[in-house]
């Protein structure tokens, strides 16, 4: 025996009554304790759910940034990223749904901060002609001085030069094909203008563009907003668009809802680009798809994993029973041991994407060389700059918490039929 | 306060291995009183560690009835049978069955631990008795840095220290070395002969059987002596 005995106050009887809720917090500790016994298999399976992590969170900030880039570019092309227009002229595209006092809208709207430019519009479809030859075009009445700051349009393979002036008209490459002009030579266009008057213009063509989209080379003809007013009878303050280009998509998100006013509906570009918006969507649920079937593969490993927990530290759930523990309080320990890998994992696999979108959304990915007609087509960037998102994260963070402890309550629920004697035997 | 710890009237205990029953109890009636210090001897399979089990509330009867601190075993559910061990009922396995990522500290506590013991209150406790098994020094090891010796005086720490009304061993001496077993002994037999405690220990071990106070030999299942 010792040399240190037991008093009389170590053994005195005292009924404790149990209360193991009050214990279950300290078993978060000993949890954690546990997963590191076997460290190899913890960071394996953490990594697995790292690894599923970071699959959805890369694939969509490139997704993101991929589309928020094509978004950018198609805005500055032609749309902009936020359009004023009448209420009627989307559904209505007439000459007579435009907006009046478009000059106080402009300044309004170039002082509100996020904005980097503001121009105006008046269009209409119209006849064009040279010679023998007519084709039916876009006619665009633009702010030549506002437009040339943000339309890339006005950069686009250009013969001759843009707009500087009235009497001026800037076209597609395959409309002045199909015409049979060329830079210096003089186009005609009759419209119909306001009240079913006609609307005639002789403009010299000064420059011609080609985007490598057939519908913006063959069909669009820019002139300067005054001649168009003056050929459509429109009042010098008349339009039928004001586009709104924001320093950068996100901003066009906030500015959007603010720009409305009587008589005049603020469209954002989700509403100006619905087929941008339908191909994200698309490419979400094969993002998701994807995710989904790694995610199966790591609660598989995870099932596994938690098998092997189980099988080998039968002996000590048994100890636990014998000793008073209750088998769905020893399940509570499995299922915090299996919270504290997935949080593991989901930590690991967020720093990893936060550092490495970080670092790519400064340097960029280059896109292949063969895919240089898609992107101009598509209006893609010829670099993909990853933007981090964390829609992607709202689901797929809780799907592999949710995944790992549905994964370890699988081999679990196995404790709820164990015998404490026969696991104890199994020590032996 | 009754004297009678343990009744056991009538158990029977047979296991259906496949289509061959096993008879592991046959009608066992024996009492355990306050302070004694029992052991249930017989060669394999004469069902002592059954016994052993059934007054731990690990197993039940088919027949008959154990009753423990005036409780009848056969009369609660799973959940009401580990809240009686885990109140009443201490137990000292054959490999020491401790937690191997908790210092001998924390496996002492452990137990305290689920009764909601506070922190502080339990580690005063569980030092209290690491010391009082030679430990003191130790409070602090895992039990794979300890000798198995030393593992099994953790073990019976942890057993003791919740104060119970039953100390159970499962052939506590099976492996360890006779002079590692001798020290066990003279450690239950202070626990018993100083404090009271009530011990019953299944064992073919000659020398265990030698410390304690009262021998029951069982055999194929039945008590055949008992001095």
């Amino acid at each position: 025996m010792t040399d240190s005995s037991l008093t009389d106050t170590t053994l005195a009887t005292e009924s404790v009554a149990p209360n193991v809720k009050r214990a279950t917090p300290e078993l978060w500790g000993v949890a954690w304790r546990n997963i590191m016994r076997t460290s190899r298999r913890t960071w394996l399976t953490a990594s697995g759910i790292a690894f599923a992590i970071l699959l959805m969170s890369l694939m969509r900030s490139l997704q993101v940034g991929a589309f928020m880039g094509a978004v950018d570019n198609s805005a500055r092309i032609m749309l902009g990223h936020i359009q004023l227009q009448h209420p009627g002229y989307e559904d209505d595209p007439t000459i007579e749904n435009s907006i009046h006092g478009i000059d106080e809208i402009i300044a309004d709207v170039e002082s509100r901060p996020g904005v980097e430019v503001v121009s105006a519009r008046a269009q209409s479809f119209a006849l064009t002609s040279s010679g023998e030859r007519s084709f039916g075009a876009q006619v665009i009445g633009v702010q030549h001085d506002k437009e040339v700051v943000w339309s890339s349009l006005t950069r686009m393979d250009v013969e001759g030069r843009y707009l500087q002036g009235p009497g001026e008209a800037f076209i597609g490459s395959a409309l002045a094909r199909n015409l049979g002009i060329s830079v210096g030579d003089e186009m005609v266009i009759l419209g119909t203008a306001i009240e079913g008057g006609v609307a005639a213009l002789v403009a010299e063509v000064v420059g011609t563009y080609t985007s490598g989209q057939p519908e913006l080379d063959r069909a669009i003809v820019q002139v300067s907003l005054q001649d168009f007013q003056s050929a459509w009878n429109l009042a010098s303050d008349e339009a039928h668009i004001i586009n709104v280009i924001a320093e950068s998509v996100a901003d066009s998100e906030q500015l959007a809802p603010q720009l409305g006013r009587a008589h005049v509906r603020s469209m954002n570009w989700r509403e100006l680009q619905p087929e941008m918006v339908q191909m994200m969507e698309l490419k979400l649920v094969g993002t998701y798809v994807l995710f989904i079937l790694v995610a199966i593969i790591v609660i598989f490993s995870v099932v596994n994993s938690f098998m092997m927990i189980i099988f080998e530290r039968t002996p000590e759930f048994g100890m636990l029973m014998a000793i008073g523990m209750r088998p769905h309080h020893i399940i509570i320990q499995l299922q915090i041991e299996a919270l504290l890998v997935s949080l593991l994992g989901v930590f690991i696999g967020l720093v990893i994407a936060a550092v490495g979108i970080g670092i790519l959304s400064e340097t960029g990915i280059a896109l292949p060389a063969q895919a240089e007609e898609l992107t101009k087509s598509m209006a893609f960037p010829d670099r993909m700059y990853p933007v981090f998102s964390l829609s992607a994260l709202y689901i797929a963070i809780p799907v592999m918490l949710l995944g790992t402890q549905f994964a370890a309550l699988i081999p679990g629920l196995r404790l709820r039929h164990m015998h404490a004697v026969e696991a104890l035997r199994a020590a032996e | 306060m009754s004297d009678v710890v343990v009744t056991v009237r009538g158990a029977t205990r047979t296991y259906n291995e496949e289509t061959v029953p096993v008879h592991a109890l046959r009608g066992v009636d024996m009492d355990v009183h306050r302070g004694d210090f029992v052991s249930l001897a017989g060669p394999s399979g004469s069902g002592k560690s059954t016994l052993l089990n059934l007054i731990g509330g690990l197993d039940r009867a088919n027949e008959g009835d154990v009753v423990v601190d005036q409780v009848s075993l056969s009369e609660l559910n799973e959940n009401q049978l580990s809240d009686l061990r885990l109140e009443k009922i201490g137990f000292v396995f054959q490999a020491y069955n401790l937690l191997p990522v908790l210092t001998a500290e924390e496996n002492v506590g452990f137990i305290m631990q689920l009764q909601g013991m506070s922190r502080s209150e339990r580690s005063a406790r569980a030092r209290e008795t690491l010391a009082s098994v030679g430990l003191a020094d130790l409070a602090d090891r895992r039990p794979g840095d300890m000798s198995g010796g030393q593992q099994q005086r953790v073990a019976i720490a942890r057993a003791i220290a919740t104060r119970p009304v039953l100390l159970l061993a499962d052939e506590p001496s099976a492996n360890l070395d006779s002079g590692t077993t001798e020290e066990l002994l003279e450690l239950l037999k202070e626990l018993n002969e100083e404090h009271g405690m009530t011990i019953v220990t299944a064992t073919h071990d000659p020398m265990v059987m030698g410390y304690t106070s009262r021998k029951i030999n069982l055999r194929d299942g039945a008590i055949v002596e008992e001095s």
